[in-house]
């Protein structure tokens, strides 16, 4: 069990090469970080972002905009939906624009994130498709992701991620709806999307002779390098310098929003997006894969990270409430920090659609946007159809709300219903952990 | 010893870990799987995939951006 690139490396002459070869560039900037550092890291920021600006992390509402925003730009008159009225008045709010919503702020912010880490550490590449199967899951994805979660009023961020947290049940139904969404979406993977691939033979050839290969240093320490063909290959190309100037331009853009705009809370949203972006990408931080891998692969580390993350954010918005109560006295108003939102079939209905959707597509909205900036063209496919799915839920919103019966003062604050905030915590936080010790048992089980 | 190459260049997760899951599977003892991937997700999934499974891996970074995964099968 041996990582080359872990192995020691021939001395680089530049300064900046030299730079880029150090233990802690590798660890910080090119090798990905552990899902533990992510999950602590994404519920720091999203508590920072609710500290800062009041405001919870949402990812699809921004996206359901810009489908909206498109539409008008072709004739269409969104601002008269009832859906705006009714649910997102903020589209229809005169200050609000493309470089003026802060989930348009958060979402661009990530996308950029995203292509940062992965410039700094060279590794960002046009990832091409393969097959039309590729393109036809990326549609049917992106259009499920998009209209589910206008049903479930947010995606697994929105809704999961902000939900939880705050004691709100739709975040708990749909955490249980989006799971069995996922297990439905690895069957149609498995069965419909992915195709045929086989493993082919290496032919021996004079060029290509099978060595066993000691070329990056000498690798000392007794360890045992897997016998296979190589090719000498080239000196990767750095990205780093690309990486700086986009750092530097992101940084131009912040400010122009605290100095300029006069707008130091958009450049907060700005910032954060940045950084969620930046922290999904060094992590690798997938919630598709926490809801997926468990039934397909037996994988179950992302699952526990999620579950990390989600009892550490509850924590973090308790304390908020607890802050907020302690400075102004006002319990009310201090509960209210957070995210609760109406809860019924539309949330089981919407989560169960997007985790099909955020399975056959290969990722969930934040997930998306973060490929997106790492150079993925399915992702490029799989973002215009989920701003389309959800403005076909924006406007069909007056079908679905009477046929699923949504009531917009059904939400549902956990405390109420168990007795209090104390136990109402103490249960979530227990069952967070029970889920994450069936996680851990599950992936020793399937490890058997 | 046989070594075979699996191209999942340009797929996403998690159909590079299913692919060398089965390729894996039809291989014997002492075999080495070479799997190409340019998934960022995919290079550390395979190889925790890998790990878990008591195989002897490498993590081989061939371009910007692109890796080669290559399991020897153990057991």
């Amino acid at each position: 069990m041996t990582d080359i690139t872990a192995l020691p490396r021939p001395p680089e002459t530049s300064l900046l090469k030299a730079l880029r070869q150090t233990t802690t560039f590798r660890a910080i900037l090119v090798q990905p970080w552990t899902y533990l550092t992510g999950a602590v890291l994404l519920a720091v920021l999203a508590a920072s972002l609710l500290e800062s600006t009041g405001s919870v992390w949402g990812v699809t509402t921004a996206l359901t905009f810009w489908g909206a925003w498109a539409w008008g730009l072709v004739g269409g008159d969104p601002h008269t939906w009832t859906y705006f009225k009714e649910v997102a008045p903020a589209f229809n709010n005169p200050q609000v624009g493309f470089f003026t919503d802060a989930g348009t702020l958060i979402d661009v912010g990530l996308v950029f994130g995203a292509l940062l880490a992965t410039l700094l550490a060279s590794q960002f590449k046009i990832k091409n498709i393969k097959s039309s199967r590729q393109v036809a899951a990326a549609i049917i994805g992106g259009l499920l992701m998009g209209f589910g979660a206008r049903l479930s009023f947010g995606c697994n961020i929105g809704a999961m991620f902000s939900g939880v947290p705050s004691m709100s049940l739709h975040g708990w139904v749909f955490m249980l709806f989006i799971f069995i969404g996922a297990f439905v979406g690895s069957k149609l993977l498995v069965s419909v999307f992915i195709g045929e691939s086989t493993a082919v033979a290496v032919a021996p050839s004079p060029a290509a002779a099978p060595v066993a290969a000691s070329a990056p240093g000498k690798p000392g320490g007794g360890i045992r390098r897997i016998q296979r063909t190589r090719v000498e290959k080239k000196e990767n190309v750095t990205q780093f310098p690309i990486g700086l100037a986009l750092l530097l331009g992101l940084g131009m853009i912040a400010y122009y929003y605290v100095d300029i705009q006069k707008a130091p809370r958009l450049a907060v949203f700005w910032v954060i997006g940045i950084a969620l972006g930046f922290t999904l990408q060094r992590a690798r931080f997938c919630f598709t894969a926490a809801m997926r891998d468990p039934c397909l692969t037996g994988g179950t580390n992302l699952t526990k990270a999620v579950m990390v993350a989600l009892a550490l954010a509850t924590v973090l918005v308790s304390a908020l409430q607890l802050g907020s109560y302690i400075r102004t006295g006002n319990l009310e108003a201090a509960l209210k920090i957070g995210l609760i939102s109406p809860v019924g079939v539309h949330t089981a209905v919407g989560a169960f659609l997007f985790g099909i959707g955020a399975v056959i597509s290969g990722g969930c909205a934040s997930g998306t946007l973060m490929r997106v900036g790492e150079g993925f063209v399915q992702q490029w496919i799989v973002l215009p159809f989920f701003c389309i799915g959800g403005l076909i839920g924006a406007a069909a919103w007056p079908l679905w709300r009477d046929l699923l019966m949504v009531d917009m003062k059904g939400a549902v604050y956990l405390p109420n219903i168990l007795g209090g905030f104390v136990p109402a915590l103490a249960v979530q936080l227990t069952g967070l952990f029970a889920i994450w010790l069936l996680a851990d048992w599950w992936s020793k089980r399937s490890n058997a | 010893m046989t070594e075979k190459t699996l191209d999942c260049l340009g797929e996403a997760c998690p159909v590079p870990l299913i692919r060398t899951q089965k390729a894996l599977g039809e291989l014997v003892v002492g075999d080495v799987l070479v799997v190409a991937i340019d998934h960022s997700c995919a290079m550390k999934n395979i190889p925790e995939w890998a790990n878990k499974e008591g195989h002897n891996f490498e993590i081989e970074e061939v371009s910007e951006g692109q890796w080669e995964i290559v399991i020897e099968k153990s057991h």
